[in-house]
C-alpha cells in the first residue's frame, strides 16, 4: 500500500484491525456509532506497549518491532486528498469539522495472540449517546487529547485494550483500566500491563509470573496496596443476607454500581462464567480434592471493569462493561437482577450463566467509612420510609431511595441548583472532601438527603440532613 | 396503581409532607449497628476463601 495512503472507507477496517473477536467487536461497536471513514496511522509510538516491549518483548528472539499502527475512526465521509489538505493547511475550520465527526481510534500491537491474530492495544471509543427517549446513559470517561500528525483531536472516553497474556491476563487488563480512571480522578502515576504484573506478584503463586497467567483477587488487591490505594472487597450474596434487605425491591449490585460510578469511581467485578456440563476425565480421587479445596469445574473465573449503566426512572436496565474478552463499553443486561448477567460471553462464547462473584472498589485513602457499612444504614432507612409510607396510605410506587458517593463540589453543585430548608446558611457550612449520601426520592424528586461524612472513621450520626421543598401545587 | 398525573403526586407528596419530616432525624439506630456486625462478621469469615480465587480467562 503507498505511504501517502491514509484514509480508507470504513469497510476497510478488517484489513488494519485484524480478524480478532476483539477487533470484530470493535467494527460492530463502530458500525452502530456510524462510522463511515478511517485514517491509519503507521509508525505510531505508543507508551504503554513501548514500556511492555523495553520490559518483557524486547528480550524476545522473534519480536523486533516496538512501534505501532492506530487507526482513527470518523463518522463522515472524506478523501485521502482533502484530509492532506487539512494537513499542508491546518485550515481551523475544517480541524473542526473532524473534530465534530471523531469517534476515537485503537492501536494496533505488533504482536499475535496465541491464534496468530493482532492484539489490540490503547482504544478509546465515543460513548452511546447520553440521552435516548426515557433513557439516560451515565459512562466513566474524560476528556483525551490526541495528535493526529499535529491535528488536534478530542474525545471523551475510558481507554480500553484487550489481553496481553505474555505480561497481563484479564486481572491485570482490569487493573490497567480501574487505573486509567483513578490516575484521572486522583492524579495517580499510570502504570503499563507489565507494571501492573510485576507489582502484584509480590504475593506468590505456584504459577509463573510471566508469561501470565491471571492473578488472584490477593494479587489485585496488593497492587493497589502498592499505589496507595485502599480497597473495598465486598461479596454480594453476604450483602443480601441482611434481615433489612428485601430481594423484592433491594438489588445490591445494582445500588453499589450506581454509588460508586456517581463518584467516577470504577468496580473491578469478579465473574464466574458457567460451562456447559460436558464429560471431563478427572478421577474420583481428583474431583474429591477439587471439592475440598471448593474449587468448582463448571466455572471458569474471569474479571472485568463496570464503566457505565443506562437507567430510567432511576432504576439501572443494562450496565456498560470494559471487558478484555468482549471490548469496551460492552452491554450486559441483568437476569432477574444484577447477581447474573447476559452479554457476549454467553451470546458468542457459549458459556450458559455469568454469575457476580465479588465486586473490588479500589479508593483514595481518604474515603474511610466502608460501603458495607453504609449500605446497612441507607436499607434500614429505606425500610423506614417504607413503613411511614404504608402508615399515611402514600403509593408506594412514587418512593425510592438511592445511595450515592459524592465528593463536596459535585455535592454543592447539585445543591445550588435545589430548593430546601436553611439553604444560605448548609451552602456556606464547610463540608468534608468526600460525602455518603442516602437521598429519598417522592415522584422522582429529592426529598430527604442523609449526608454522612465519608472521611470519618464511625457512621455514628448524619453530618448534616437536607429536607428538600417539594414544589407546591394549587389544589 | 401507578399514578400517571405529576400534578397529582405533588398534591399526595405536599399533603403527607409534614408528617414524614416530623418522623425524620439525623440518627443512626442502635438496630442498624447491630446489623452492620452481623454482616460484617459474615462477609470476612466467607471472604478469606474468595481472596485466593485466581481470574484466569
Amino acid at each position: 500500500m503507498p505511504a501517502d495512503q491514509l484514509v480508507y472507507p470504513f469497510s476497510e477496517t478488517t484489513r488494519f484491525l485484524g480478524s480478532s473477536a476483539i477487533s470484530d467487536y470493535i467494527s460492530r461497536y463502530l458500525t452502530i456509532i456510524e462510522a463511515k471513514t478511517i485514517v491509519v496511522e503507521r509508525d505510531y509510538i505508543d507508551k504503554d506497549y513501548l514500556i511492555d516491549f523495553s520490559k518483557f518483548y524486547s528480550r524476545s528472539f522473534n519480536i523486533d518491532k516496538k512501534r505501532t499502527t492506530r487507526v482513527h475512526f470518523f463518522d463522515h465521509i472524506f478523501s485521502n486528498e482533502e484530509f492532506q489538505d487539512i494537513v499542508m493547511t491546518g485550515d481551523p475550520q475544517k480541524i473542526e469539522q473532524l473534530n465534530e465527526h471523531y469517534l476515537g481510534f485503537s492501536v494496533v500491537k505488533p504482536i499475535q495472540d496465541q491464534n496468530q491474530k493482532d492484539l489490540i492495544g490503547r482504544t478509546l471509543l465515543k460513548t452511546y449517546r447520553d440521552e435516548e427517549n426515557d433513557f439516560k446513559r451515565k459512562y466513566l470517561r474524560y476528556k483525551h487529547e490526541i495528535s493526529l500528525f499535529g491535528i488536534k483531536l478530542v474525545i471523551d472516553s475510558l481507554p480500553y485494550q484487550t489481553q496481553d497474556s505474555a505480561v497481563g491476563g484479564c486481572a491485570t487488563i482490569a487493573c490497567w483500566i480501574v487505573l486509567q480512571q483513578l490516575s484521572y480522578k486522583f492524579e495517580l502515576e499510570r502504570a503499563s500491563l507489565f507494571e501492573i504484573t510485576e507489582k502484584s506478584v509480590h504475593i506468590p503463586t505456584i504459577g509463573r509470573n510471566f508469561p501470565s497467567h491471571g492473578l488472584t483477587m490477593e494479587q489485585i488487591k496488593s497492587f493497589f496496596d502498592a499505589i496507595n490505594l485502599e480497597t473495598e472487597f465486598i461479596l454480594p450474596s453476604i450483602m443480601a443476607e441482611s434481615q433489612f434487605y428485601d430481594p423484592k425491591v433491594d438489588c445490591f449490585v445494582e445500588d453499589a454500581i450506581k454509588a460508586y460510578l456517581e463518584l467516577g469511581v470504577p468496580i473491578l467485578v469478579g465473574i464466574a462464567l458457567q460451562i456447559k456440563d460436558e464429560n471431563r476425565s478427572f478421577t474420583r480421587k481428583i474431583i474429591d480434592i477439587l471439592r475440598s479445596k471448593k474449587i468448582d469445574l463448571n466455572f471458569k473465573y474471569h474479571a472485568a471493569v463496570v464503566t457505565g449503566y443506562k437507567s430510567i426512572n432511576k432504576r439501572i436496565i443494562e450496565l456498560y462493561l470494559h471487558d478484555d474478552g468482549i471490548g469496551p463499553y460492552c452491554k450486559t443486561l441483568p437476569v432477574n437482577g444484577f447477581y447474573k448477567w447476559n452479554n457476549e460471553w454467553i451470546s458468542r462464547s457459549g458459556y450458559t450463566a455469568i454469575h457476580v462473584q465479588t465486586l473490588l472498589i479500589p479508593l483514595y485513602p481518604k474515603i474511610r467509612l466502608p460501603f458495607k457499612e453504609i449500605y446497612i444504614v441507607f436499607l434500614g432507612q429505606k425500610r423506614g420510609f417504607e413503613a411511614w409510607n404504608r402508615e399515611l396510605g402514600i403509593d408506594p410506587s412514587l418512593y425510592n431511595a438511592e445511595l450515592f458517593l459524592m465528593d463536596i463540589r459535585q455535592y454543592k453543585q447539585f445543591l445550588l441548583k435545589e430548593n430546601f430548608v436553611n439553604k444560605l446558611e448548609i451552602m456556606l457550612k464547610s463540608f468534608p472532601r468526600f460525602l455518603w449520601v442516602i437521598r429519598h426520592n417522592y415522584g422522582q424528586k429529592p426529598f430527604f438527603d442523609f449526608l454522612i461524612d465519608a472521611t470519618d472513621v464511625y457512621a455514628n450520626k448524619a453530618f448534616q440532613v437536607i429536607v428538600f421543598n417539594y414544589p407546591v401545587v394549587q389544589s | 396503581m401507578a399514578i400517571e398525573d405529576e400534578d397529582q403526586i405533588k398534591l399526595i407528596i405536599q399533603s403527607k409532607r409534614d408528617e414524614i419530616v416530623g418522623k425524620l432525624n439525623d440518627r443512626i439506630s442502635q438496630e442498624v449497628f447491630k446489623e452492620i456486625e452481623v454482616i460484617q462478621n459474615k462477609h470476612d469469615l466467607l471472604a478469606r476463601d474468595e481472596l485466593a480465587r485466581p481470574f484466569t480467562i
